[in-house]
């Protein structure tokens, strides 16, 4: 035969046990069988190492003959399953330096195998006892390196779930980072411990559940990450397809490779759907899931990828879906700083309508005529004109003040106007509860308008607020019966409307309420009216 | 003693009117003629089209609307224009569309007095002028910028104004009123003539007791002997 360090090479060790290989994973073998196999050694025993045997699995209960002599075993053989005992997964059977020299030796095995396993390394190797455990620790430590990466990505994706608690999203790609870290580690983990083949036949189970839950979380987390709606719909689907050749049953229906193509076609769909969609990102997103069903995909065409490039494909799927979040994130936070500027800015632009120079410079105006002419007026101006303040310090950084607290602030004005404008005005309002909130200063725009625009010099009036609830939504009428705007044609309005004040309102209703409020104007009954609707 | 003169009051506050209307009243006395007030900017710009008067006290943002883009239909006519207003960032356009004086509100009796003294005091010069005057073309009024013009010269009941490039408009503002608030540069140098003296060449006598200005275009303007000895004085160093 050859040297020595080529007996550790699993890929010899494929040639050379073909016979072993359809056996271990023969169906209803029972019994105790035999196998038996000639080696021929041409060169010396290395003095400085032993040769060994090195068994993974392939038997779940063996004993080892060399040269005629027993040198261990593994398990208690049985000639059914309850007389079994199975053994460990992994043993090393030393070979006695003695029976290790030139010329031909006989390597017999005694097994029965009743509790079979679907273990995929199955090896047995024959070589030098160093570098065969040398070889072995080489898998461990990969195997706990790939482990640690992908337990990197389970912490930060359990740190992102966290803190955004109440997002679907980050809850799904949690899960399914520790489904991947999973699937990584219980086999290492199995064979690290080197427990008992029992537990390789659980593992393996899991491994192979795992990997169908695994591909429903990446669905549901793709169905979230690239929002399409009627999700329930497309998880069963999927995972219903996808179901069929796991449980074993695809040959009833069609064949095994239908149900796996059909799979992960649908798949593939659903992802060319939420990258159309989802145009902006979709250059990592597309890169992204490719890597993630390319070994499927390879392996449906019959080339399918070494483990280790399958191992590359999902680490780099996961960290490119942890960039993708963490754009999302960012973005997130923009826009709350954008939507917290314009709220702060709203609340500048309501301070600045109330102080602003036509208001209190003519109030003060008025106020040095009134004290002329008549002292005790004008302390009434003065203690509106507090009031008024008063109000809109309570209510300037609120985004919306109950109805009633609004209504009160326009009495208010209407109070401290007649004293500017020497009219009298009156306030009707109908139909106000105490639930009803708006944004504030909405009908105090309103009325400045009103007052401002409607209104001939001296001329008296009255200002009505009516609410009322319809079905799912509130209506809020302001109307006024100034002369002025008794005769406005369309023109006249798009002038008007720039000077009102209405782009406030506007804003502030969608800051509030958005896409649900409406909001018209015009001449009704002698009436000039605006109504506000809002939907609920 | 000053002469009597008829106001025009522009404000659509009652309140705010009658203080205007006292304030003036207890500061002029008897020098008021008439007393005028509307309450629109039509209504003012139908008053000035329809009478005579002397001065207007204006509010510039009337029933919210801004009175800016016609104020300059104000200071093209033959009378002063002192805005009384609250918007105080204005006043500075204000003064370069040519009003005489801008009282920010709340206004004092005393500060709406030394507005009134401005009116009064023919010598006043503004400290911050006009830069755009308007100027009648057809019936209507546009504006110029008054870095064009070389010199004005009245002509009976209005003024021409000539301008740097050659060409010539016609205003309706008396010199004496364009002289208190014109730059500092543009000198009152004869009973008709104001020029602007940067434009001024040569000055001189040109026999039997007249002087003539030269401009650097060439072009002669007579010149007073008061104006005489300013120009002397203006140009030795």
């Amino acid at each position: 035969m050859g040297d020595d360090t080529a007996w550790a090479d699993p890929a010899y060790n494929a040639q050379e046990w073909d016979l072993a290989y359809p056996r271990a994973y023969n169906q209803g073998e029972s019994g105790v069988h035999w196998y038996r196999a000639k080696f021929n050694f041409i060169n010396k025993l290395n003095p400085h190492d032993n040769l060994n045997l090195e068994f993974h699995c392939l038997y779940s209960a063996y004993e080892i003959y060399w040269d005629g002599k027993s040198i261990g075993r593994n398990g208690i053989i049985g000639s059914s399953k309850q007389e079994e005992h199975p053994g460990k997964i992994v043993k090393f059977f030393p070979i006695p330096r003695e029976a290790s020299g030139p010329g031909t030796h006989t390597l017999a095995i005694r097994y029965s195998n009743h509790h079979q396993t679907r273990f995929r390394n199955q090896l047995l190797i024959l070589g030098y006892h160093k570098q065969e455990l040398l070889t072995y620790y080489q898998y461990i430590n990969k195997s706990f390196l790939l482990m640690g990466i992908f337990l990197t990505a389970v912490i930060v994706s359990l740190a992102m779930a966290f803190s955004h608690r109440r997002n679907a999203i980050y809850h799904l790609f949690a899960a399914f980072c520790i489904l991947q870290f999973l699937r990584a580690s219980i086999t290492p983990a199995v064979e690290y411990f080197n427990l008992n083949i029992e537990w390789l036949n659980l593992a393996n189970w899991i491994l192979y559940w795992m990997q169908y839950i695994k591909s429903i979380f990446a669905l549901a987390f793709l169905l979230y990450h690239v929002n399409i709606d009627h999700k329930y719909v497309h998880l069963s689907a999927f995972g219903g397809i996808f179901l069929i050749p796991f449980l074993g049953i695809s040959n009833h229906f069609f064949a095994h490779e239908f149900w796996l193509w059909a799979a992960l076609l649908y798949f593939a769909i659903i992802m060319l759907i939420g990258v159309i969609k989802n145009r902006w990102r979709s250059g990592l997103l597309t890169a992204g899931y490719v890597l993630y069903i390319l070994p499927s995909f390879c392996r449906r065409i019959g080339q399918p990828l070494p483990e280790l490039t399958i191992n590359i494909t999902e680490i780099l799927f996961i960290f490119s879906i942890l960039f993708l979040l963490r754009q999302q994130i960012k973005q997130q936070r923009k826009q709350t700083h954008e939507t917290e500027l314009r709220s702060q800015r709203l609340e500048k632009e309501l301070l600045k309508k109330s102080i602003q120079p036509h208001f209190i410079f003519n109030t003060l105006q008025s106020l040095i005529s009134w004290i002329r002419e008549n002292p005790v007026k004008a302390e009434e101006l003065i203690q509106a004109l507090t009031e008024e303040f008063r109000i809109i310090n309570k209510i300037a950084s609120e985004k919306t003040i109950p109805v009633l607290d609004e209504i009160e602030l326009c009495q208010i004005h209407l109070d401290l106007m007649q004293f500017r404008l020497d009219a009298e005005y009156m306030l009707e309002v109908d139909g106000v509860d105490e639930e009803m909130a708006i944004p504030p200063m909405i009908f105090h725009t309103l009325i400045e308008n009103g007052l401002t625009h409607a209104y001939d010099v001296g001329e008296n009036g009255t200002f009505k607020i009516t609410a009322s609830r319809e079905k799912a939504s509130v209506k809020y009428c302001i109307m006024n019966d100034g002369s002025l705007l008794s005769s406005v044609n369309d023109d006249m309005i798009m002038n008007l409307e720039e000077g009102m004040g209405f782009a406030y309102i506007r804003t502030r209703l969608e800051e509030v309420f958005p896409s649900q409020w409406k909001l018209k104007y015009g001449q009704t009954n002698g009436f000039w009216e605006v109504v506000i609707q809002i939907d609920s | 003693m000053n002469p009597s003169i008829r106001i025009l009051i522009v404000e659509d506050e009652p309140p705010i009117v009658r203080h205007i209307e006292w304030c003036t009243r207890s500061i002029l006395r008897r020098d008021v003629q008439s007393i005028h007030i509307v309450h629109t900017i039509p209504q003012a710009i139908e008053f000035l089209n329809t009478r005579e008067f002397d001065l207007c006290l204006l509010d510039l943002n009337l029933k919210g609307e801004n009175g800016f883009e016609i104020l300059s239909q104000f200071t093209g006519r033959p009378f002063h224009t002192i805005i009384i207003s609250a918007y105080t960032d204005q006043a500075i356009k204000a003064f370069e569309v040519g009003v005489l004086d801008f009282v920010p509100k709340p206004f004092t009796e005393d500060r709406l007095c030394a507005a009134f003294q401005r009116y009064f005091d023919n010598n006043s010069r503004s400290k911050r002028a006009v830069k755009y005057l308007s100027v009648r073309r057809q019936n209507k009024y546009q504006v110029i910028s008054v870095s064009d013009i070389q010199y004005f010269k009245a002509l009976g009941s209005y003024i021409q104004l000539f301008l740097k490039n050659g060409e010539m408009e016609f205003a309706d503002k008396p010199l004496t009123q364009l002289m208190q608030i014109l730059p500092q540069r543009f000198v009152r140098i004869h009973r008709s003539y104001i020029v602007d003296i940067e434009q001024i060449a040569t000055y001189g006598h040109c026999g039997g007791g007249t002087y003539q200005v030269t401009l650097t275009d060439g072009t002669t303007i007579p010149l007073n002997r008061q104006a005489h000895k300013l120009l002397q004085k203006y140009f030795r160093p």
